[in-house]
């Protein structure tokens, strides 16, 4: 049987979600840091993807645990650290259950939520919570 | 885009948009293939804009608030959820600089951006520090 949401244990693993970092031909970002030559000038290993990018991926992971709940009650806190990301890398988003908490009808989760270079760096680090049902 | 605007130009208080923007296949396709989102592991269930979507017009907006092309770099944002983005609808996002500080020679700048419906009902809310990445003392 499906285990309920409100159920799921404190210190439980969810399902990650790994990438391999691409730069798409639309950024909708303006800054030069997304720019190869300028990164590099500015001692990056090369062009960062936008941080829109990364907490895109970060997003699957949380909508792929919550679902819809995500949607309407989500709450998430990231912070970029690391040196970011850059095409190529193998990066792969990552949580655990921390805390539960009564709320309304249902119950908030509390997360440790960050993202690793392959080489097991972070990269971001943060914090996610979600009322469930 | 205006020009970038130093540190002492730009205060607590200035305006982020008000602006629109269309929530239609286009601009979900153009998500899609930006945060590499994978639809087949991860469909969205109702009618709705996968989440992460509001957030990158963002960059763009904030950068018009801030000037120029600048060298900005997100270093933390917050973000709350309160209801789903609808396919086929426009959103309206607007902010304003709420706090700007110089840590470690760098000028940091922190938004709070709010995304509406177009009835007004409140979506989505931001609260991001940019970072710009360039040290006062090594601007040009």
């Amino acid at each position: 049987m499906k285990t309920k949401m409100k159920d799921v244990a404190v210190g439980y693993a969810i399902p990650p979600v790994t990438k391999v970092a691409a730069m798409p031909e639309w950024t909708g970002e303006t800054s030069r840091i997304h720019e190869e030559s300028y990164a590099k000038s500015m001692g990056m290993r090369g062009a960062l993807l936008g941080g829109s990018q990364v907490f895109a991926y970060m997003s699957q992971m949380l909508y792929g645990f919550f679902g819809d709940d995500w949607l309407k009650h989500g709450k998430v806190s990231v912070a970029f650290i690391g040196g970011g990301v850059i095409p190529g890398d193998k990066v792969t988003a990552r949580g655990v259950v921390t805390r539960k908490e009564p709320e309304d009808s249902g119950m908030r989760l509390y997360l440790d939520i960050w993202m690793e270079h392959q080489d097991g760096n972070k990269v971001v680090a943060g914090t996610a919570s979600c009322r469930v049902s | 885009m205006s020009a970038e605007k130093t540190f002492d130009e730009i205060a607590i208080g200035d305006g982020i948009g008000p602006k629109e923007y269309l929530v239609d296949e286009k601009a979900i396709k153009d998500f899609v293939e930006y945060g590499q989102w994978d639809s087949k592991k991860f469909p969205m269930k109702g009618p709705y804009a996968p989440p992460g979507f509001s957030v990158t017009s963002h960059a763009r907006l904030s950068a018009e608030a801030l000037g120029g092309p600048g060298v900005r770099v997100w270093a933390k944002s917050e973000h709350e959820y309160f209801q789903p983005i609808r396919l086929g609808g426009k959103i309206i996002k607007k902010g304003k600089i709420v706090d700007k500080y110089t840590k470690r020679g760098r000028d940091y700048f922190v938004t709070d951006i709010e995304t509406f419906d177009e009835k007004g009902t409140l979506l989505f809310r931001s609260r991001e520090t940019i970072m710009m990445s360039v040290k006062r003392e090594e601007k040009p």
